[in-house]
């Protein structure tokens, strides 16, 4: 039975932790940035108080079951510099997608991703049985489609008109999955990225 | 984009919001088990089980995110089949027609070819939709010639997107039409109803 928790899953370089306000200053300190948010729907953070409510939704969100959020916890520097999770958990058929991941600049393009990538894989498919992760993307974010790539996604196809991105375009997104069979050799794959 | 449940009616079939007083019918035509071969559940096993499962698919608020019909044979008035927009995604102005089955002596008849031709059009000119997802089982090919007969594009394959009521992995194949492509689409389906 795939039932994933909110529980607190621990890597060499990040902890991920469900999102909640203790993370809040830290989150508003990186998710200011424009940039991060061009693709994603609930910032830029204007303020601490915005940033908070931001953190109460996703609250929220999980306690309905169907999404995981996780913060971001950088082991080094200690404190909360992004966040990913399962955005969507379907657990009769064992499928779950990895989704809502964005990192502070100084963060990104260093082993946060693909630790991130790796624990949440690892735990959807070891520890719940997944028979399929998958993440998705705006079809103009071809930085993310590359990431996905290298990491061993396999592109099933591309949703036209799937959703109306807040700039009113209408997004295509493009999806990627691995399955069950797949991960022996993602995970080493990710593995050896991360020796690196 | 807002679907509500209404009636569409067109010259071989209506189609009505389902309800407990299409049960008989439905359950007669829906025992067969072929019908339920790559749909989310088996047949019906008595009039019982037809009614829960409309029970189940009746929509229960004006923010549903399914609306099932009954299909209803204009000449012998009676249900014969089901379909129905499934996964409205309102903002985004995005649904999909599925849960669709017909029975044995209604299949590769006008009836389909009508019931997408009277979703669609609802769905693009009457909602404003941007766009209208098909998808069906891997192994259901027929299912898959008969959307790409209606000039649905294919978008891919979902790997193991579902486990099937007989337990197999099952991949789903996407297609859609998007809005800029109804006016050419609604062409072919009227060409082929008036054939």
């Amino acid at each position: 039975m795939m039932d994933p928790q909110p529980i607190i899953i621990t890597g060499r370089h990040v902890r991920l932790e469900p999102i909640g306000q203790q993370h809040a200053e830290s989150l508003y300190e990186f998710g200011q940035e424009e940039d991060i948010w061009r693709y994603l729907t609930g910032g830029p953070f204007t303020s601490l108080e915005h940033t908070r409510e931001w953190v109460d939704m996703c609250m929220g969100r999980n306690e309905t079951g169907a999404r995981l959020q996780f913060s971001v916890i950088h082991l080094g520097d200690d404190r909360a510099i992004g966040t990913t999770g399962y955005s969507d958990i379907d657990r009769p058929n064992r499928a779950v997608e990895i989704g809502m991941t964005w990192y502070g600049a100084p963060y990104r393009r260093t082993a946060v991703n693909t630790e991130c990538k790796y624990l949440l894989m690892r735990h959807a498919f070891e520890d719940h049985d997944a028979l399929r992760v998958c993440l998705k993307t705006d079809h103009r974010n071809e930085r993310s489609q590359r990431a996905i790539q290298r990491i061993g996604g396999v592109q099933e196809g591309v949703l036209r008109n799937h959703r109306i991105a807040k700039d009113g375009v209408n997004r295509h997104s493009v999806y990627f999955s691995i399955i069950d069979s797949e991960w022996p050799d993602v995970k080493a794959r990710l593995e050896g990225m991360m020796r690196r | 984009m807002n679907p509500q449940p209404t009636v569409l009616t067109g010259q071989h079939v209506r189609l009505e919001p389902i309800g407990q007083q299409h049960a008989n019918d439905l359950y007669e035509v829906g025992k067969d088990e072929s019908i339920w071969r790559y749909l989310p559940r088996p047949a019906f096993k008595d009039l019982d089980d037809a009614r829960e499962w409309i029970e189940s698919r009746a929509a229960r608020d004006t923010n549903a995110s399914v609306i099932q019909f009954a299909v209803i044979h204009g000449e012998e008035e009676r249900a014969i089949g089901s379909t129905g927009y499934l996964d409205i995604d309102r903002p985004n102005r995005a649904l999909e027609i599925g849960m669709t089955w017909y029975g044995v002596d209604y299949q590769r008849t006008a009836v389909n070819t009508e019931c997408k031709y009277l979703m669609l059009r609802h769905a693009f000119e009457d909602l404003g939709a941007l766009r209208v997802c098909l998808k069906t089982d891997h192994r259901n090919e027929r299912s898959q010639r008969a959307i790409e007969r209606i000039g649905a594009v294919f978008e891919g394959t979902w790997r193991n997107h579902r486990i099937a009521w007989d337990g197999a992995n099952r991949h789903s194949v996407f297609y859609s039409i998007i809005e800029s492509e109804w006016p050419d689409v609604k062409e072919r389906l009227e060409a082929m109803l008036a054939r």
